[in-house]
């Protein structure tokens, strides 16, 4: 078995562990070790190609919840979900963060530049966003860098008088070629990959790839479990990555610090096949996956919509109001194949419209029901999603279907139709030919799998809180049970973060990572 | 076909399905019951149920259609997706067989409170597809005309059931992966493909 000793140990590679690992490694006098589960892919192996480009994700991207209805895309390569996303970049929201205080107890995170959380100067959530920002290059897309697929949305929503913005993106001179989701060719995009990751690699991290971690080492010192490390196996290298910087087999790393970024899918799995304490029983309960649902416009002339920056326009017009946005977004043929609905011929006629299709989602930021959940199945040794849409939730998800096909129309579609086999109404399916016919949408079930829902936002299933009924963390993302161990990803969110999640995390990440620099003491370091 | 199914076999093979098709799992405990009960298919009884949910997913007969023959799509798909070689195939292979056998649709038993509510509903869309049905004794997917077939596929499809939603999303989206990761459909449908840096091209 390898053995390593290092002062922090970074479990996850994605938004928040390439920005610790970049954060901590300012301070210049710790070992650090990053390890990730996935590979290292660089751009020049980003080769546009939906089915190579699997190895990107997840179990292959073909990640689902436990009854398979929802298909729950995430990343696992070195830069986790910011090498696969679309770049789509909100701030952390104040009145989110503000309720959380409230709630749930948390101290700090101050949105005022002057503040001084926990005594530390610059010490803000303002100040880590503002600085997040800057090293991503987080910008609005000019006029010439929205393409067809998205001027529609912008359309279709002023025609009915709903607000429509540009999105804010962490690219650089991007040359829209509109393959995002398969990573960068051109090292346009910032994720945290060829930005934190690659300055903490120049700083001298050590990453780890292809790196699973079995468990979490958990030492009794006095009285009080201690994380002193952590247990894996290094996989070989997958072809097309870049070399590890150890060995393939066992491997245990010590370190004096253990900051887990697994994400919310996989930090809490780590923690019940760890051991963890879990005295409240609220450990990978009340996930959040942001569920969407995929809108489709038939329209009569070819429009640009695979090529350019896949999401420049969005809604926020009834966030305040119902809890969901419209986001443009488009696929390319392997993923278009799929989620436009039927077989055979049908299928095939709506494939040969693929040049002259619009399309853009409804993203739902749902609401926290512990019965939806992240466990550990021992037996078969995996992480399973437990999730089903609330009734709420539903109804909050048929008048966005509503809305989004009335958009749709005032866009200019001439038909407009949910990828759903749910009869609605006179319809067999929910295909609409006129906008007056957008209203049954009011009828739509959600049953499992009769209706598309998508997700790729996972949150909330190891919750931060002062108080340890309701969370596995405090405010400093330290667990209320284990000495010297941080968790710090989307899963510390005691609910929906409340928009695309990327910067929050970041965000949140760069926050931690400079209050530790500032406490090191706090960790015997 | 040489494998006849006892029915105690298929109610349980039927979440074997549920599972080995949801992202080719790991076995749970009564998958791994069900295993034991029903034989492993060889790809005799699999392939020609493969071939026909291949011809009924894609329409080789549509004008616009890439010239493509059903024999070559099917040695694509098997060549992406290896059921014979790949263990992890295991219970798709099964379920290929299970979803051949028209006349063990109506008797899976329901597997939640949702499902029972919808039982009665399921038996009665099976019998109007079965009246339907050209020939009175047509046991076999693969024996049934085209149109048929596709009428016996979106019964699986608009089943009430879980385990039947699960074969038919996941056999149509394998099946629609193996064809749209190919140029010749990317043509068909006006996709122009990757836009790649100079440097990957040379």
């Amino acid at each position: 078995m390898n053995r390593l000793v290092c002062d922090v140990l970074i479990i996850g590679s994605g938004a928040a562990g390439g920005v610790l690992a970049a954060t901590l490694s300012e301070s210049g006098n710790k070992r650090i070790i990053l390890v990730e589960k996935g590979g290292h892919f660089t751009h020049e192996f980003f080769n546009q190609n939906e089915l190579d480009m699997r190895v990107l994700y997840a179990e292959a991207g073909q990640r689902a919840t436990a009854d398979g209805a929802i298909p729950v895309r995430g990343g696992e390569c070195v830069g986790g979900g910011t090498t696969v996303n679309v770049a789509l970049s909100f701030d952390p929201i104040a009145g989110v963060w503000e309720g959380w205080k409230r709630d749930f107890g948390l101290t700090g995170f101050s949105f005022d530049e002057t503040a001084r959380d926990y005594g530390i100067a610059d010490l803000s959530l303002a100040v880590a966003t503002r600085e997040v920002r800057r090293r991503v290059n987080v910008h609005a897309p000019p006029d010439d860098q929205v393409n067809d697929n998205n001027r529609l949305l912008a359309g279709g929503c002023a025609s009915l008088g709903i607000t429509a913005r540009r999105f804010e993106l962490n690219m650089r001179d991007c040359i829209g070629c509109g393959y995002c989701a398969e990573g960068c060719a051109y090292d346009r995009k910032q994720g945290t990959m060829i930005t934190f990751i690659a300055d903490a690699l120049a700083r001298g991290v050590q990453l780890i790839h292809h790196c699973e971690i079995a468990q979490l080492l958990l030492e009794e010192r006095a009285g009080r479990r201690v994380a002193v490390g952590a247990r894996g196996v290094v996989h070989a290298t997958t072809p097309g990555s870049r070399p590890n910087s150890v060995a393939s087999g066992p491997l245990e790393i010590r370190a004096g610090l253990v900051i887990l970024c697994g994400g919310a899918v996989q930090s809490p799995a780590l923690l019940l096949r760890s051991g963890h304490p879990d005295p409240h029983g609220i450990i990978g309960r009340g996930l959040i996956l942001h569920p969407s649902l995929p809108i489709l416009g038939l329209m009569d002339h070819d429009i640009v919509n695979y090529r350019g920056i896949s999401g420049s326009i969005y809604s926020d017009h009834f966030y305040r109001s119902h809890g969901f946005y419209f986001e443009c977004l488009f696929g390319h043929p392997l993923y278009a194949s799929v989620v436009f609905p039927g077989i055979g011929a049908d299928h095939f006629d709506l494939m040969l419209g693929f040049s002259r299709t619009a399309a853009f989602g409804v993203m739902l930021v749902d609401s926290v029901d512990k019965a939806n959940r992240v466990e550990w199945d021992r037996i078969h040794q995996r992480a399973v999603i437990h999730y089903r849409l609330t009734a709420p939730d539903k109804e909050r998800l048929r008048f966005a279907a509503t809305k989004a096909v009335e958009v749709m129309f005032a866009a200019g579609a001439r038909e407009v139709l949910l990828p759903s086999q749910e009869p609605i109404g006179a319809l067999p399916t929910p295909r609409f030919r006129a906008p007056a016919e957008a209203s049954a949408c009011s009828e739509l079930q959600f049953q499992p799998y009769m209706t598309t829902v998508t997700s790729a936002h996972c949150q909330s299933t190891v919750k931060m809180a002062e108080d340890p009924r309701l969370g596995v963390v405090n405010s400093r993302s330290e667990s209320h049970d284990v000495v010297n161990l941080l968790i710090c990803d989307s899963s510390v969110f005691p609910t929906s973060c409340g928009a695309n999640p990327m910067i929050s995390i970041m965000a949140m990440a760069r926050y931690q990572g400079r209050r530790v620099v500032a406490e090191w003491s706090r960790y015997g370091l | 076909m040489t494998h006849e199914l006892e029915r105690r076999a298929f109610l349980s093979s039927c979440a074997a399905v549920v599972l080995g098709l949801s992202g080719c799992a790991p076995l749970l405990s009564r998958t791994r019951l069900a295993s034991l009960e029903l034989d492993d298919p060889t790809p005799d009884d699999y392939t020609p149920v493969l071939r026909a949910l291949i011809e009924t997913i894609l329409p080789f007969d549509h004008p616009r259609f890439p010239e493509i023959a059903p024999a070559v799509m099917e040695a694509r798909f098997l060549a992406l997706f290896p059921l014979e070689a790949d263990e992890r195939f295991l219970l798709l292979r099964k379920g290929l067989v299970i979803f051949d056998r028209i006349d063990l649709f109506p008797e899976l038993a329901p597997q939640t409170a949702e499902e029972r509510e919808h039982a009665a509903d399921e038996r009665a869309r099976y019998e109007r597809f079965r009246a339907a049905l050209s020939r009175e004794r047509a046991e076999r997917f693969t024996a049934l005309t085209p149109p048929e077939r596709s009428g016996y596929l979106r019964l699986w499809g608009q089943s009430a059931f879980a385990s039947k939603q699960l074969f038919y999303h996941t056999s149509r989206r394998l099946v629609l992966v193996t064809a749209y990761s190919e140029a010749e459909f990317w043509r068909a449908i006006g996709y122009a493909g990757p836009l790649l840096p100079a440097s990957h091209r040379s």
